[in-house]
């Protein structure tokens, strides 16, 4: 692809607004809470559009049109059941978790709230969600830089290892001073620039096509599965997709920005703006992918993943096109800056305030957060230098294993007085060994040449996050059950946020 | 691409009905769920 100087420096422009963010998160963030929460005052836009478009990464603007291009109306089973859980999350999970994680101690992490929560001062559950979350999100980071780096590399004929570096550069020149803050209203921008994209080029496909029926007419005569919502689906493939809204229920960068939002009053706000950036966003990416397969019938994509990008450089003026591929960067960046961020306070106020050094002030705690971000980012970018390195593939089990470890322990935790620390351990274990074991199980061995030589054990597919889910649900209530009740405090507790929620 | 003419009549094509289900009715459904839970939630901040 050739980059044109105007969409250079469109592309520029964005980049520098996204330092100019920065800058003014810094001068408000004082110490860890403001760092790590943005000292807990998100309005309800800024909460909802950064949760949204940290949450969907590349994903929406490369993963989910290439899949439609790919095969057509058959790959809507995984939106649907996104849009499913992320709905979920925000009516029965934000509020209740806004609330009790100020009420337990003003926990700021989700470790920090497990520990808090069922009062462990064995430091158990605090060290190994944190130990889970730095793992997945250090290869997570990585990449998500990778897919970054191949952006520009691509776009800018640039040299990967440079890209790798320039990628991560500027996600640091804000997120370093600028923190939750500076991630969440760049997330914020990133997320109104990502929707705009996603919502013009289907727009004006469609009408360059000759209209919708005319659109539907071409497609149909390429292939009429393209058509079909059935086409190709099992049940289980069904349920599969569906259950990745499972997922939302235990994501760290997700749930943190409930944690962070102004007041249980902005929540209602947050979920309506939120649900309807996120159904509109997941429509555009649909019919992006899908319209492509009548405007691309003749010159078919190599790769269904460009379709976005290609669309961006044919039907657009170069400045317009450049703000689009910025599009792009920015659902790569809004991850990034929110796993990075996740990250450093599992290492600052998990291991190294919690453990190491107790009376750390408020302004030795925020450096030691930035330079964690530093660190985790370096780590990442090396990781990220040999780009088909098998160990990023861990990302492949981060969804489910969050989902699966943290999701069930959240949701007990917020609705289960009788639960306790041990049913929230065995919860957490579970869910995370099971997702990991069910999808090797599932795999089947391959040799060199991509040859089956030993069949999966697990002789049919279902996504890892369902046995995952089930048995973590399972484990914590029988644990919880025939082992002690939780102590009285714990119980006042669960009663005095049940008591606010009542108000809220 | 021209559409396949059969007796010299056009084919049109269309998304089936289970498409337009799936692809219209949850996912709006959403939105008008969390705009009725933008009037009926009316609590005070905790």
């Amino acid at each position: 692809m050739d980059i044109n100087p105007q969409t250079f420096t469109a592309i520029i422009i964005y980049l520098v607004g996204m330092l100019v963010i920065g800058i003014l998160a810094a001068r408000m963030t004082k110490n860890l809470t403001d760092y790590v929460l943005g000292g807990r005052r998100l309005g309800a836009g800024v909460a909802a559009l950064s949760a949204g478009s940290s949450d969907m990464s590349g994903w929406l603007m490369l993963g989910l049109p290439g899949a439609m291009y790919a095969s057509g109306m058959g790959e809507i089973w995984l939106a649907v059941g996104l849009a499913i859980g992320a709905y979920l999350n925000w009516q029965f999970i934000a509020k209740p978790f806004r609330v009790y994680t100020e009420v337990s101690k003003d926990s700021i992490t989700v470790p920090d709230y497990f520990e808090n929560r069922f009062r462990d001062g064995s430091k158990l559950l605090r060290i190994i969600s944190a130990v889970v979350i730095l793992v997945f999100f250090t290869f997570y980071t990585s990449a998500s830089l990778v897919g970054g780096a191949i952006l520009l590399e691509s776009s800018f004929k640039m040299d990967y290892e440079l890209a790798l570096w320039v990628g991560a550069a500027v996600i640091l020149s804000y997120t370093f001073f600028g923190g939750f803050l500076a991630a969440s209203w760049t997330d914020f921008v990133q997320g109104i620039l990502m929707f705009l994209a996603l919502i013009i080029i289907p727009i004006v496909t469609i009408y360059e096509l000759g209209g919708w029926g005319e659109t539907v007419n071409k497609i149909g005569a390429i292939d009429t599965s393209y058509l079909d919502v059935m086409s190709g689906a099992t049940t289980l493939g069904i349920i599969s997709l569906l259950a990745w809204g499972l997922g939302y229920f235990g994501q760290p960068h997700i749930v943190v920005r409930f944690m962070g939002i102004k007041s249980t009053k902005e929540i209602p706000k947050a979920r309506f703006i939120g649900m309807t950036w996120m159904v509109l966003s997941l429509f555009g990416a649909i019919f992006i992918g899908f319209t492509g397969i009548a405007y691309f019938a003749e010159t078919p994509l190599g790769n269904p993943e460009t379709v976005f990008i290609e669309f961006s450089q044919v039907l657009f003026n170069p400045w317009v096109a450049g703000f689009l591929l910025a599009g792009i960067l920015a659902a790569i960046m809004s991850t990034v800056d929110s796993q990075l961020l996740v990250s450093s306070s599992a290492l600052t106020q998990d291991f190294y305030k919690a453990i190491f050094r107790r009376d750390a002030g408020p302004k030795e705690e925020m450096w030691v957060g930035r330079i964690a971000v530093l660190v985790i980012a370096i780590v990442a970018i090396f990781l990220g230098y040999d780009r088909d390195s098998k160990v990023l593939d861990l990302v492949g089990y981060a969804w489910a294993g969050f989902g699966a470890a943290f999701g069930p322990v959240i949701i007990l935790s917020l609705f289960w007085k009788r639960m306790n620390r041990w049913g929230a351990l065995a919860g957490m274990i579970v869910g995370a060994v099971t997702v990991v074991v069910w999808s090797i199980l599932s795999t089947p061995k391959l040799n060199e040449a991509g040859e089956v030589i030993r069949e999966a054990v697990i002789p049919f597919s279902l996504y890892e996050i369902v046995p995952g889910f089930l048995l973590a649900l399972i484990s914590i209530i029988v644990v919880s059950l025939v082992t002690k009740a939780p102590s009285q405090e714990i119980q006042d507790e669960f009663d005095s946020v049940k008591e606010k929620l009542k108000k809220a | 691409m021209d559409n396949e003419i059969f007796g010299g009549e056009r084919v049109e094509y269309s998304l089936t009905g289970a498409t337009w289900f799936w692809l219209l009715v949850p996912m709006l459904s959403l939105i008008v769920l969390s705009a009725i839970t933008l009037f009926t939630e009316r609590g005070e901040d905790v």
